[in-house]
């Protein structure tokens, strides 16, 4: 592939290159139905940005809220606060999705990337999951684009033995949606939150955003990140009446960033941070080193920590977690908690 | 010749792209793999298939700017591919996600075997963003140098020095010596 022939490098990334194109699938042919879907041009960027907006704000609001709702019901879910009562028979309970990739088993996986209407992604669990017996395959009602079968919300209840679920009971979980207030740490402006995605018109403002995102991104070691959020109410569909804000942490000076960021004339929220993204990626990384226990780690800049999640709190997984800074640590709900 | 838009079965004219959905499909189609693959390294937590779809639609709004005298379709396509990608990776990035970490098993057991995949793809993490572009796209996408400057708007010379710097960063994590 290089004219540089002589680098074992080269030599290497030739080679894991051409293996991995060798597994790759074959795309699907074009769309045409899409395309004349399209032929609007720009009057399609309209329900795009308002689905990316709700994308953004359900995964960054509503999942935590779900979360935190979780944690109401179960005070003690920190690692160092959470009785552990593990045992093979211990009955215990999760909620999630329950899928199966192509001749593979039933697992239950607490998250998977779905889109505003629903629909699965097809890029598969991207939270921790569990094996599970005695699951009815007819409770896989949806197909992916990738050709995984998929639940619909479901809570379940069984015993977890060996890195199996084994499934007594499942029923439909009525979550709440996540349309609620969004915690901005910001209060609102005299003036009050403008209206529409971000500021009328709206032509322009996804390349400020973007380009918002991308000085952010830049400088790591002063932002904890750039997200979207409603200070109001979440929409569901671009005609439901929003007011988007960009909300960007900081551990630098907070009226210096928002001179820094006068090009995006929409509603901005700029406040300060503990850790910056740096800080952040350090510490996800040490424990994505973590070998002991299952564990699904990202940086979480919406609350400036570091999420983390696993298939039970047991002892062992209390103990590792305890080796870092709690402060840092976004312990959430384990996949599966002990029944009472 | 006398061409209207969205009449069927009319080619395009001097290389431009076609203004016809069925002559547009066959004119992209040779190119499909190597969009799903640039879309599937450059977001990697994305639907491939459904962001393969979306450069399509976004080749297709822009059609009439395409100009064959500044360069092949493919390139074209590609670059439009790597925008669309990126887009998809900053709107995972937006949801909290880290596509670059994400896309690896985060504990690898300790009796696993060493995995010369997981090293690289560890070790691309480490990259800054136009290093690994240029990988990604050159090694991975198997794109070539001239391909890769298009999709990074950059001179030929700037993707090789680009190339050469990532390599030697690589080098000391792939434990490859001279």
């Amino acid at each position: 592939v290089s004219n540089d022939e002589r680098d074992p490098i080269d030599a290497v990334l030739a080679s894991e290159g051409e293996r991995w194109r060798s597994a790759q699938a074959t795309p699907p042919d074009p769309d045409l139905a899409r395309l004349g879907a399209a032929s609007g041009g720009p009057s399609r960027w309209t329900p795009v940005a308002a689905v990316a907006a709700v994308l953004a704000v359900i995964a960054a609001i509503g999942v935590p809220a779900a979360l935190n709702r979780g944690r109401a019901a179960n005070p003690g879910s920190s690692a160092s606060t959470t009785p552990a009562r593990p045992g093979p028979g211990t009955p215990v309970e999760g909620h999630g999705v329950l899928y199966r990739e192509r001749g593979g088993p039933i697992r239950l996986c607490a998250g998977l990337v779905s889109t505003a209407d629903g629909a699965m992604s097809g890029t598969g669990c991207i939270a921790p999951e569990v094996e599970t017996t005695g699951v009815d395959p007819a409770l896989l009602t949806t197909r992916a684009g990738s050709g995984a079968d998929f639940s619909a919300s479901v809570r379940v209840e069984g015993t977890h033995h060996k890195g199996v679920l084994a499934v007594t009971r499942v029923e439909p979980f009525q979550g709440d949606p996540g349309r609620v207030n969004s915690p901005l740490p910001c209060p609102a402006p005299a003036e009050g939150w403008k209206p529409g995605f971000g500021h009328q018109p709206l032509t322009g403002q996804d390349d400020a955003i973007t380009q918002a995102n991308e000085f952010v991104l830049a400088n790591p070691d002063r932002f904890s990140g750039l997200w979207l959020t409603h200070p109001v109410i979440i929409p569901v569909g671009p005609g439901e009446p929003s007011k988007q804000a960009v909300v960007v942490g900081t551990t630098g000076d907070v009226d210096q960033v928002r001179d820094e960021l006068l090009f995006y004339n929409g509603n901005l929220c700029v406040f300060k941070v503990r850790y910056s993204k740096a800080d952040l990626d350090r510490l996800a990384d040490q424990l994505r080193a973590v070998t002991e226990i299952p564990l699904t780690v990202d940086v979480d800049e919406v609350s400036d920590k570091v999420r983390v999640r696993t298939v039970v709190l047991d002892p062992a997984a209390m103990a590792v977690l305890d080796r870092f800074d709690p402060g840092a640590l976004l312990v959430e709900e384990p996949l599966l908690r002990w029944l009472d | 010749v006398t061409v209207t838009a969205g009449e069927p079965g009319v080619a395009s004219p001097g290389g431009t792209a076609p203004d016809d959905p069925v002559a547009f499909g066959d004119w992209v189609r040779p190119h499909l793999r190597t969009l799903a693959n640039i879309v599937a390294r450059l977001a990697p937590l994305a639907d491939r298939d459904d962001v393969v779809q979306d450069v399509l639609a976004r080749a297709w709004v822009k059609r009439r700017l395409f100009d064959p005298s500044r360069g092949t379709p493919a390139a074209w396509l590609y670059a439009i591919a790597a925008d669309q990608a990126g887009k998809a990776r900053r709107r995972g990035a937006r949801r909290g996600l880290e596509p670059a970490a994400a896309a690896v098993p985060a504990a690898v057991p300790v009796e696993a075997p060493r995995d010369s995949r997981l090293d690289v793809e560890r070790a691309l993490v480490r990259l800054t963003d136009r290093q690994r572009l240029a990988v990604e796209c050159h090694y991975f996408v198997g794109l070539s140098i001239a391909e890769t400057a298009a999709v990074m708007g950059c001179a030929e010379g700037t993707v090789k020095s680009t190339l050469a710097d990532a390599r030697n960063r690589l080098r000391p994590m792939l434990e490859v010596r001279s």
